[in-house]
């Protein structure tokens, strides 16, 4: 199934940061013949992160701030809709927005970027966590792209819990 | 303001000035950082100190404290400032989840199939604890500060520090000015002196105040920031008088004047730049015991005079 010739979107070649590192471009599993970050063996509850109610809608990166999540089934499409209503919370809005995951029963979540109280609160639910959707994605290019591998497994939570996330820390 | 918010604003407003002793509370602050709030205190509850009265002095810019800096003095007796932080019992708890649903800063989380847990910041509104039916909840204890009680020359001063990076500056503001009141018998005046801003940090600091002095300088930042503090004091309902720092600068005094009249304070006490006071301010030493003759001083010495006619002390 792997290393079809699907072209390279254009700009995606990776680029240089701020700090002059080479950042790479997405590995793009359509393109090339290169393992996909996971395999995973059995269809999920697939929780997405979306600007909207429907799987045309675009995601939206940022995981406790989202409007909406749709839960997928990755094996029937069959998706629902959930508000987010932790989203308009002056504090913690990572942990509500995962408390309602959790119990809407969940298997996995794929957002742009997952803080770490979110996160640490969703591996005590046990559920996996899945980065780097594109906000220009919709939800369904963004499941497509999923069950090929596209996406990184979070293994640890970024930086330390708490605001900063090593901002700041730059010398000038 | 309709009816109601307006009777809630006269509640809110006595329950701020309510105080459960005599002793007159002076409260020092002024909008801008760097204006000379710490410095102003100082000199001014030494020179009351060296009258004879007994003055407590509370710093409560819990988020950089000095005040002890500029009087070369130790901190001492410390007493830890802690907030409640929920402990759960496993054996009571039955996963009901009215705890998680009450939190408002959403920090305790309940995994699937298993029991809540503390994962985001609490401030220790003990909400949780409220909601427990089965009272599985308990208070455990989490430091956020100090405070510290200093005595020096016939002056106490009450520090109070917050362990940096933490949220709970107010909680500290709030035990420093308590254990300072708590004291308040032992005292015939008490002054405090504020954080720099507007926020709750300076309304929490200037609870039971009788009058406050709003110390500015004559640049652009210092006039904005006087207009900002003493709406808030219009708000409070908390009169006073308005100390002009650094008031030879080539700036625009008579916009304080102007400012400071609009908002009902007629009286400006003018601090003119002073060498002496640099100096003494360098060596961590009150202008006012160091150089009583200088210009400064004698500023101060005035202050300090009407503050012990105004309250007979």
């Amino acid at each position: 199934m792997l290393g079809g010739a699907v072209a390279v979107p254009a700009g995606d070649q990776g680029y240089k940061n701020r700090d002059d590192k080479a950042v790479p471009a997405r590995r793009d599993v359509r393109q090339r013949n290169i393992e996909p970050f996971f395999t995973w063996e059995n269809n999920m509850k697939l929780c997405i992160s979306s600007s909207g109610k429907d799987i045309g809608a675009r995601v939206d990166t940022a995981f406790g701030r989202a409007p909406f999540f749709l839960i997928i089934d990755t094996e029937t499409m069959e998706s629902e809709v959930v508000a987010n209503a932790a989203a308009a919370s002056g504090h913690g809005a990572g942990i509500g927005a995962a408390q309602i995951v959790s119990d809407k029963g969940a298997d996995g979540v794929l957002s742009g970027f997952v803080g770490p109280n979110a996160f640490n609160a969703l591996k005590a639910s046990g559920i996996r966590i899945f980065e780097g959707i594109s906000a220009d994605d919709t939800v369904q290019e963004a499941v497509a792209a999923f069950k090929k591998g596209d996406y990184r497994e979070k293994t640890a939570p970024s930086a330390k819990p708490g605001r900063g996330g090593g901002r700041g820390r730059r010398e000038f | 303001m309709t009816a109601m918010t307006a009777d809630l604003h006269s509640e809110v407003i006595k329950a701020f000035h309510r105080k459960e002793f005599t002793t007159p509370v002076v409260g020092i602050t002024g909008g801008k950082g760097g204006v000379g709030k710490t410095t102003v205190a100082v000199n001014i509850a030494c020179a009351l100190a060296d009258r004879g009265v007994r003055t407590a002095l509370v710093d409560a810019d819990v988020d950089g404290p000095n005040g002890a800096i500029l009087l070369s003095v130790e901190l001492a007796n410390p007493v830890a400032v802690d907030i409640t932080v929920p402990q759960i019992d496993e054996q009571r708890c039955n996963s009901c989840g009215d705890c998680v649903r009450a939190c408002r800063l959403n920090a305790l989380f309940m995994p699937r199939g298993k029991q809540p847990q503390l994962i985001g910041e609490c401030n220790g509104c003990e909400a949780c604890i409220l909601v427990c039916e089965p009272g599985a909840i308990s208070r455990g204890r989490k430091p956020v500060g100090m405070t510290y009680l200093s005595r020096i020359d016939g002056l106490s001063l009450y520090t109070g520090a917050l362990i940096p990076g933490f949220e709970e500056s107010s909680v500290v503001v709030q035990a420093v000015r308590e254990r300072a009141f708590g004291d308040a018998a032992q005292f015939d005046l008490i002054l405090i002196d504020t954080s720099p801003g507007a926020h709750c940090n300076v309304i929490n600091a200037l609870r039971g105040a009788d009058t406050v002095l709003a110390v500015t300088e004559p640049t652009p930042f210092g006039i904005h920031d006087l207009e900002l503090i003493l709406k808030l004091l219009d708000l409070l309902d908390l009169g006073g008088s308005v100390v002009l720092n650094r008031a030879d600068l080539p700036g625009d005094s008579r916009k304080v004047k102007t400012i400071a009249g609009q908002h009902g304070r007629g009286l400006i006490w003018e601090i003119g730049m002073d060498d002496l006071l640099a100096r003494s301010y360098a060596a961590g030493v009150p202008v006012v015991r160091e150089y009583p003759r200088a210009p400064s001083s004698k500023v101060f010495l005035q202050i300090a005079e009407n503050i012990a006619a105004a309250y007979g002390i």
